[in-house]
This record gives structure tokens, C-alpha cells and sequence, in this order.
């Protein structure tokens, strides 16, 4: 059937535990998202929102949305950077407590798709600020942020053992 | 008439151009003014405003305004070349509905409209920003965004509030200003509709549709009558899953967290259904330039209907026990409600003009095909508060989903061999000549206009040898906004604003371009 519920990773719960191992040892306890658009064009925005709808449920892993960036463990950030939103996404990443995690959705924030050349934007997310994560898509789907999510929190791991 | 230009190579076609002669700008305005502001408040005006705005082209920069007669349907197009070569008088003073368009018209062009009410920056909000108007004591400025609670578009709003009261709002948008219309200068229309596509990703068809419409208006292509009902058919899956957001948003803000999930749901399960039969959840790519035949229906109608089945029962149960939900309705009750006079003031466009009562819908008008199926949706108490915006969102889902059902009926049927052999088979639906503005414009110009999720949405562009010398877009949410601000301000308190917001459902990107 062409509706069917596609499974993309074979076993959830098996999933759900490593994921939760891993917010534990990162952040001691869930992961708080802080989400900013710098210039996308809503699809972005539209397949992060799906994130808590009840097919994709992001919070039965741990991970939720805050309001506040001084709450935030995680920045997804979506779009090119434009002009007057540059200071904003500086601001919004300088106010989050360490150690703060960064991951650029769609090819917008990769590497500015159709609108690079525009004098209007001021350049890629990596260009701003440091960025752990890059999920390609326009827009990536709901199942693809995830991966980019728990990509960068998983990539952390390593460096916080590290250190 | 001797300042009169009209930059249009001229070739066989041009005796036939209906084009109207302004003697100069300051007819030209006065003309849109006339055309545009009804004889009473809150009824239909004469003609519709599909564009207004100033053209660059070289070697001799003029003002454009595109006008629809609503009775006859004919698209009228005037230029005016300005007598001063940096002012033109400003319509915004006859009409507010002009501000916002001739305050970013001023800042990025440098043309002054002499006599305008407001003429602020608008382009650049990170030098400036709104710096309110309230005065007193006890008053209180909030500044919210651009980066606010929830997953949301970057804007900036400026609240003036006397205790909870809400005394003045202003938003402040452009923040995510791509240049989107000069970015498209000088490339191919199939490049250009890739940028088309990316304006506002929640209205990709209604913006894809609009500029073919009007790239193929310009080169003279006359698309199969199939292609349009196909393109029909993508406008309404695009409407049925931003009205379930919506309304999901809705239920949301007002603290109905099982109706905010089943109605996401809803919205899940057409975002798959569109990703399954096009490739992408937001329709990318479904509609194509020039396109000959649309896709083989056959096979999909049936996983469609399906889906839509599915769907619609649930968006029916939940929405029929929200409207009798006590908390829920008053909650929507006299929220935001838009006053009769803005209606025409601002010439609101889409679900929002629809319920206060009036009868705009680009899908009904003369010279636009109309699907088969298709009425205009009104809500029943005319208010124009949350609740009635609420109400047509939902009748305008049972209208989408008939119109959907009827559309696949008639492409499910036809095999893909006689839809390249003309339309005979088809009798008069829709007539051969169908095209969605019946008045041939200038050489080289073309305009695409259909109803998106939130309104009418406009394309406007000029080519030559198969390059876009000029183009405009006016989204459905830039005539909305600026009632936005004053509906919030009208006798509601903080705790509204949620609430107003989620049940207006505008699109920042699709105004930012």
C-alpha cells in the first residue's frame, strides 16, 4: 500500500534506550530544544512542528521544545541567514548554557539552496555560529531531524567523554 | 498622454492589447482608488487590486497596477510614468490597503509616494524597529520576537498594553526578506520556479501555480485543460492540509490538546499522501511549466480516496466536538474580531475576509475556472471574530474534499492517450480556452492568480526570449497583516493573542519574500 506507516529504523525500542543512555550522560536529563528560523521559507518550521504530533512523538525519547534559549540544550536552526537575523541568531546561541548543541536544517541552513546568491543573506549557519549537525532535505523530514538530533547529541557524547 | 510608456515589444498580438492609458501617476492612482473601494462597507468593490507597484525595467521606470473587473472579469492593466522622477502621489491615502506596498515600494526603490500616512522603514527591521505610540501613565510596551515561544516564523511584535489590555499592536515583519523577486531577474521561468516554490513552503502550489500561470500567459502556451484540473486538484490537497494545521494550532492555543493531536494527525496523514504521489509532503515539483499531460491517475485515485476518507472522518468528528466544546467556543468567541470597515479598507483577501462575510474567493470569480463542485464558503454569523474563522475553515475542508473527490472522478478516467488529443471528449469542461484571467496583457507580461490556503495569491512578470526581465509577487498574507494588527488591539487581552494568531494563520514568508 502506498500509506502504510514506512518503518526507516528497525527497532524502537532498542532505540529509545541507547537514545536515552545517551541524553542521561550529555545533558544528565532530557533534551531541551530551542528552535529559530533565520530565513526559511515555513517547511522547514512545518516538518519540525510534526516532531511532537503523535506519529513522530519526540518527547517519548526525552526530547521536547522550550520557549526560552536559556533553557536549551539543543538550537535547531532552519533557513539561510539573512541580514537582520544574523545578530538574532548570535544572541539566541550566546544565551543558551553550555554545553549548547547546534543542528542546521534543510539545505537552506546547509548551504543557502536557491537563495545563496541573494545580497539579502549574509551566508550559511556555519558561518555564524559552530554547528554539530546538518540534515540535508527541502524541507528534511520529521524522521530526518530526528536523526540529526540525536546524531549531534550522540557526536557529543564522545566529545564530553573526552574532555 | 505624452508621459505615457508602455514597454512592450511590440509584435502581431499587440493591436489587441486592452491596455488602459493613465495620462500619469496621479490618474493612475486615483483610477485604482476609484476601482477598489466599494460604495458601502464591507461589500464587494468594483474591481480587485491584483498588483500595484513600480517597475524598474530600463530604459524607463514606471508605476503598474493590474485591476480586476469583478463583474466582467476582464484584467486590466495600466502604466503610468511618474511626472517628477522620484514621486508618485500616494494611494495608500486614499486607500490603506496600499501601506505596507508603498512603504516597501519607497525604501527599496527610493520613489517617494508623496501624502502617504505612515511612511516608515519596513525593509530593514534589524536598524529599525517600531517604536510604539502609546503614551501615559500606566502603559506598558512588550516587545515580542522575533524569536518567540513555540516553533514559529521569525517576526517582531510591539505590544502597548494598559494593565492586561492590549492598547495598540504593531508587527514587524521582513525579517526573513530574501529578495526572492530579484534573485528571479534574468533567470529561465524553470529556474524560477524553484525559487516560486520556496516564497512560503506552506503555500508551494499556490505559488508554483500562480507564476506558470503567468509564465505561460507571457510565452503565449496554452496549457491542456487537464494540467489545470491536476493543478486544482494539488491546490486543494495544499489547502485541506494547512486548514487541518490550522485548525490543529487553533485547538492548540486554546488548551485542546486531544483535537490539536488528532487534527495534526490529519495533517500527518495528507503530508504522507502528497509525499507518496508527488515525491514531496509540500508538493514540490507537482506543478510543472508548460506541462502537456498531467500524471496517470488510474493507479493512485484509489490510495487518494482512501486517505481522504480516512481523513475527513476524522477532521469531522473532531471539529463537530470542538464546536460543542463550551470552553473551546468561548474562548473563539469576539477574539480578534476584524471591524466592517477594515474589510474593505484593507481588501482582505482569503479565509479571513471570508468570515466577516464577504464574498472574495478568486476560485469564483469571472474568467477563473471554477472546479467542479466548488461554492463559496461565508460563515453564517458574519463576526469576523476566531470563531467564524474557525467555521470557514472548516466548511471550505467539506467543500476541498468534494472538490477533490469530483477532480479525481474525472482524471482517474481519462487514460493518458487521450489527454494529448485535444478536448473534444470533454465538451465544454473546462472550455478550451479556459484561462484564469480572460483579458489579454502586454506583450511579454503575463499574471497568474489563484486562491491558496490563506487567500488569493498573484504572480506578475515581464520576459523576453525566455528570461524574467521583471516580476512581483503579492501573497495572500501581505494584505492580511496589516488588519492583524489592529484585530488584536480591538478589546482583547494578552492572553488572546495565542488565539488570534493561530485562528488568522498568516504566513511570514510568503509577505518577507
Amino acid at each position: 500500500m502506498l500509506t502504510e506507516a514506512r518503518p526507516l529504523i528497525g527497532d524502537w525500542n532498542q532505540l529509545e534506550q541507547t537514545t536515552a543512555t545517551t541524553l542521561r550522560k550529555v545533558f544528565h536529563r532530557s533534551v531541551y530544544v530551542r528552535h529559530i528560523d533565520v530565513g526559511s521559507c515555513n517547511a522547514c518550521e512545518s516538518e519540525i512542528l510534526s516532531l511532537s504530533n503523535p506519529y513522530y512523538n519526540f518527547h517519548r525519547l526525552g526530547v521536547f521544545f522550550t520557549s526560552s534559549p536559556r533553557h536549551a540544550d539543543l538550537l535547531l536552526v532552519s533557513g539561510v541567514v539573512t541580514r537582520p537575523l544574523k545578530e538574532v541568531l548570535l544572541a539566541t546561541y550566546e544565551a543558551m548554557p553550555k554545553p549548547r548543541l547546534v543542528v542546521a536544517i534543510g539545505v537552506c541552513a546547509l548551504h543557502g539552496g536557491v537563495f545563496h546568491s541573494s545580497p539579502w543573506v549574509v551566508g550559511t549557519v556555519d558561518s555564524v555560529i559552530p554547528v554539530d549537525a546538518w540534515v540535508p532535505g527541502c524541507p528534511p523530514t520529521p524522521f530526518a531531524i530526528l536523526q540529526g538530533i540525536l546524531s549531534a547529541v550522540q557526536h557529543r557524547q564522545g566529545v564530553c567523554l573526552d574532555e | 498622454m505624452a508621459n505615457v510608456q508602455i514597454h512592450c515589444s511590440r509584435n502581431e498580438k499587440s493591436e489587441r492589447v486592452p491596455v488602459e492609458q493613465a495620462s500619469s501617476s496621479a490618474d493612475l492612482v486615483t483610477w485604482v482608488a476609484q476601482h477598489c473601494l466599494p460604495a458601502q462597507e464591507n461589500q464587494l468593490a468594483p474591481s480587485q487590486l491584483l498588483y500595484y507597484g513600480w517597475v524598474p525595467i530600463p530604459p524607463h521606470p514606471h508605476l503598474v497596477a493590474v485591476l480586476k473587473d469583478l463583474t466582467t472579469g476582464r484584467v486590466e492593466w495600466q502604466f503610468a510614468q511618474p511626472t517628477r522622477a522620484d514621486k508618485v502621489p500616494s494611494l495608500a491615502a486614499l486607500w490603506p490597503a496600499a501601506s505596507w506596498t508603498e512603504r516597501e515600494m519607497w525604501q527599496s526603490t527610493g520613489i517617494e509616494p508623496i501624502g502617504h500616512p505612515d511612511l516608515r522603514p519596513i525593509l530593514n527591521p534589524g536598524e529599525y524597529l517600531p517604536e510604539g505610540m502609546a503614551t501615559g501613565s500606566g502603559v506598558f510596551r512588550f516587545p515580542l520576537g522575533p524569536v518567540r515561544a513555540d516553533v514559529s516564523e521569525s517576526g517582531f511584535f510591539l505590544f502597548e498594553t494598559i494593565g492586561e489590555q492590549i492598547m495598540h499592536l504593531q508587527p514587524q515583519l521582513f525579517y526573513k526578506h530574501r529578495g526572492i523577486e530579484a534573485l528571479g531577474v534574468g533567470k529561465s521561468p524553470a529556474d524560477a520556479l524553484l525559487l516560486a516554490e520556496r516564497i512560503s513552503g506552506t503555500a508551494t502550489v499556490a505559488h508554483a501555480t500562480a507564476f506558470c500561470q503567468a509564465a505561460e500567459q507571457a510565452m503565449q502556451h496554452t496549457v491542456a485543460p487537464q494540467v489545470i484540473w491536476e493543478r486544482a486538484l494539488w491546490l486543494e490537497m495544499e489547502r485541506l492540509y494547512n486548514h487541518a494545521h490550522d485548525l490543529a494550532q487553533l485547538a492548540s492555543a486554546a488548551g485542546m490538546s486531544v483535537a490539536q493531536a488528532q487534527l495534526a494527525r490529519v495533517k500527518e496523514e495528507l503530508l504522507r499522501i502528497n509525499g507518496d504521489l508527488t515525491g514531496s509532503r509540500y508538493l514540490r515539483g507537482a506543478v510543472k511549466l508548460g506541462a502537456d499531460r498531467p500524471l496517470d491517475w488510474r493507479p493512485l485515485r484509489d490510495p487518494l480516496m482512501g486517505v481522504l476518507e480516512r481523513v475527513d472522518r476524522r477532521f469531522t468528528h473532531f471539529t463537530d466536538l470542538l464546536r460543542h466544546t463550551p470552553t473551546f467556543v468561548d474562548r473563539l468567541v469576539g477574539t480578534g474580531r476584524i471591524r466592517k470597515n477594515w474589510v474593505s479598507a484593507y481588501g482582505l483577501v482569503g479565509p479571513v475576509a471570508r468570515a466577516c462575510g464577504l464574498a472574495v474567493d478568486s476560485r469564483a470569480e469571472p474568467g477563473c475556472w471554477q472546479p467542479d463542485g466548488y461554492h463559496i464558503c461565508l460563515s453564517t454569523r458574519g463576526e469576523g471574530d476566531a470563531l467564524d474563522r474557525f467555521e470557514v475553515r472548516v466548511l471550505e475542508w467539506q467543500v476541498s474534499v468534494g472538490v477533490v473527490r469530483k477532480l479525481l472522478a474525472r482524471l482517474g478516467h481519462d487514460t493518458p492517450e487521450t489527454k494529448e488529443t485535444g478536448t473534444e471528449k470533454q465538451g465544454t469542461y473546462p472550455p478550451p480556452n479556459a484561462r484564469h484571467n480572460n483579458a489579454t496583457p502586454p506583450s511579454g507580461w503575463g499574471i497568474g492568480v489563484v486562491e491558496g490556503p490563506r487567500g488569493r495569491v498573484c504572480h506578475v512578470l515581464q520576459m523576453t526570449d525566455l528570461r524574467l526581465n521583471d516580476w512581483h509577487i503579492k501573497g495572500a498574507s501581505s494584505w492580511i497583516w496589516p488588519v492583524f494588527g489592529l484585530a488584536v488591539a480591538n478589546g482583547n487581552i494578552q492572553t488572546d493573542f495565542p488565539v488570534i494568531d493561530a485562528s488568522f494563520g498568516l504566513s511570514y514568508a510568503g509577505t518577507d519574500r
